[in-house]
């Protein structure tokens, strides 16, 4: 055998066992790769990641942690620890200090040897003597998303270049895998939480009646139309005997979803006044006590309510701090204005009423703050005047017909501006 | 929205300027309304004369600073304030509750 066959022999078997190892890490990424497509949840794919590595790179333990933005004292949440299911020993704590350098140097980091005082303290009183150590970041465009780390090489040499070399490529691939995965469960949360908006809008949508009474001699019509999916507007029609209706329209402060549950508050409390008595202003007194205890002082309603005595043709009112309701008839413009403070912030407030009659052909128009303060692109706002000028032209219209209108109106004044605030709006018309 | 704070006499002046309408900006002055609240300060006077505007988030806060200095025996009071604004207290009839000057200094005098 001559000496240079010789050398390319050992050439031949060096490039061998090079494609051999080669061969093995490309298919140790494959079963990766393939066993991660066909899992979506966070915990699985993290449980899978660190099982095969233990498995793949022949070491006793693994963990992955990944970082927690949104918590800045412990950024570090352990998602997973995996040891080979072949051993018993007790999973390993990772150790704070690993996690405070790689948070600070975001690079692989090996360590095959270990001083007595070093050992990784385990979860319970046990503890494990680590004999080595490799672990490596998990990065997304720079920003460190986790850590993956194998303890206790199996060989006594520990880990190697060539282990690191592979599961940095694993972390990489991971990192981004895991990243779609959090991601997906945030919006599956987020999807959640917007269902249950929708039922809490369908349940609001619910509360409010559901059609509008129709009362012998009156033509009515009411409206709401919430800025977002849940609203803060409340209007109601309580049938109290034949020929006594009371009617409510309100503004409860704030928006979305804490100011529809006072608003169903505000419902409920005002329903139940009127099993003991149909006094406006006692309703409201006493609406306003329970409100009091119910909320803190922040939160608000004003409220327009009234009783509607159809036989009398007389209207009982009481208003509770709302935009004063105007009142049509002929050529003359009231506003109605008595009553007392705003609703749910102050204890023991007393009120007034006022008992007006209805004469035939006038009109009443109640809404909330939503429709005179209607922006346009200039920030000016729609206002009472212009809402009032518009009733008058529209007097002799029915009251849906005016209501239409007026939405129309405030349409055209905002247009391209999105709706800031609910709109609502009830119109009692007397026939003639 | 700004927010600055200044202390004249025994009391303390929160001036603000924009519009006192919901979000982040009605958030920076309730924080810094409870801040000086938790100091102990029991006067207080929001000087409103660069606000135009404002909404029920606005007015919220308002009323639950009045309550919380009132329990503390203490008093929040507005000074200069827009006819707008006024529109509204008078609606909500919150200007039964609240002590209304004409100016900051007429307002910090009536502290005594």
């Amino acid at each position: 055998m001559c000496p240079k066959s010789l050398k390319e022999e050992e050439q031949l078997s060096k490039e061998n066992l090079r494609l051999k190892s080669a061969v093995e890490e490309l298919s140790i990424l494959n079963d990766i790769a393939t066993a991660i497509a066909s899992t979506q949840s966070l915990d699985q794919i993290t449980n899978l990641i660190v099982k095969k590595c233990v498995k793949h790179l022949k070491s006793e333990q693994g963990s992955i942690q990944l970082v927690d933005e949104k918590d800045f004292i412990n950024p570090f949440h352990t998602m997973i620890r995996v040891q080979d299911s072949q051993r018993k020993v007790d999973p390993l704590r990772f150790d704070q200090q690993i996690s405070d350098w790689m948070l600070a140097n975001k690079k692989p980091m090996i360590r095959n040897e270990f001083k007595h005082e070093e050992k990784i303290a385990l979860q319970g009183d046990s503890i494990l003597k680590i004999r080595s150590m490799l672990s490596v970041p998990m990065i997304i465009k720079g920003r460190m998303i986790g850590i993956l780390t194998l303890f206790n090489k199996e060989s006594a040499e520990g880990f190697t270049e060539a282990d690191q070399r592979l599961l940095t490529i694993i972390a990489g691939q991971s990192a981004n895998v895991i990243e779609n995965s959090r991601l997906f469960e945030e919006e599956k949360k987020l999807m959640q939480i917007q269902q249950e908006i929708q039922v809490a809008s369908e349940i609001q949508k619910n509360l409010l009646p559901q059609e509008i009474p129709s009362i012998k001699g009156y033509d009515i019509y009411a409206i709401n139309i919430p800025a977002r999916e849940i609203g803060g507007d409340y209007y109601d029609f309580i049938k109290i005997s034949e020929t006594k209706t009371a009617i409510a329209l309100g503004d409860v402060s704030g928006k979305g979803l804490p100011a529809s549950m006072l608003m169903a508050n505000l419902q409920a409390t005002l329903r139940g006044q009127l099993l003991f008595c149909n006094c406006a202003k006692d309703c409201i007194k006493r609406a306003n006590n329970m409100l009091f205890k119910s909320t803190d002082t922040s939160k608000f309603v004003t409220l327009f309510f009234g009783i509607l005595d159809t036989e009398k043709h007389t209207l009982t009112y009481c208003n509770a701090g709302h935009n004063e309701p105007i009142y049509f008839q002929q050529e003359q413009k009231v506003k109605l204005d008595k009553g007392g403070m705003l609703l749910s912030c102050f204890e023991d407030m007393e009120y007034d009423e006022e008992e007006m009659f209805f004469e035939k052909g006038s009109t009443l128009v109640v809404f909330t703050d939503g429709v005179t303060e209607a922006m346009n692109e200039s920030n000016e706002e729609f206002s009472d005047e212009r809402l009032y000028n518009l009733i008058d032209k529209y007097l002799a219209l029915s009251s849906q017909e005016i209501a239409k209108e007026i939405l129309s109106d405030v349409k055209n004044h905002s247009a391209g501006v999105p709706q800031f605030d609910d709109i609502t709006l009830m119109i009692i018309k007397r026939n003639n | 929205m700004k927010v600055k704070i200044e202390e004249k006499y025994q009391a303390a002046i929160i001036e603000l300027s924009g519009s006192l309408v919901g979000g982040e900006n009605a958030e920076l002055f309730r924080k810094k309304l409870y801040e000086l609240i938790e100091q102990k300060k029991k006067n207080i006077v929001v000087d409103m004369t660069n606000v135009k505007m404002v909404n029920s988030t606005g007015i919220g806060i308002l009323i639950s600073g009045l309550t919380t200095l009132k329990n503390a025996r203490g008093d929040l009071k507005l000074a200069h304030i827009s006819d707008n604004v006024k529109g509204v207290l008078n609606i909500t009839r919150l200007n039964n509750v609240f002590h209304i000057y004409s100016n900051v200094d007429e307002a910090v005098k009536s502290f005594g």
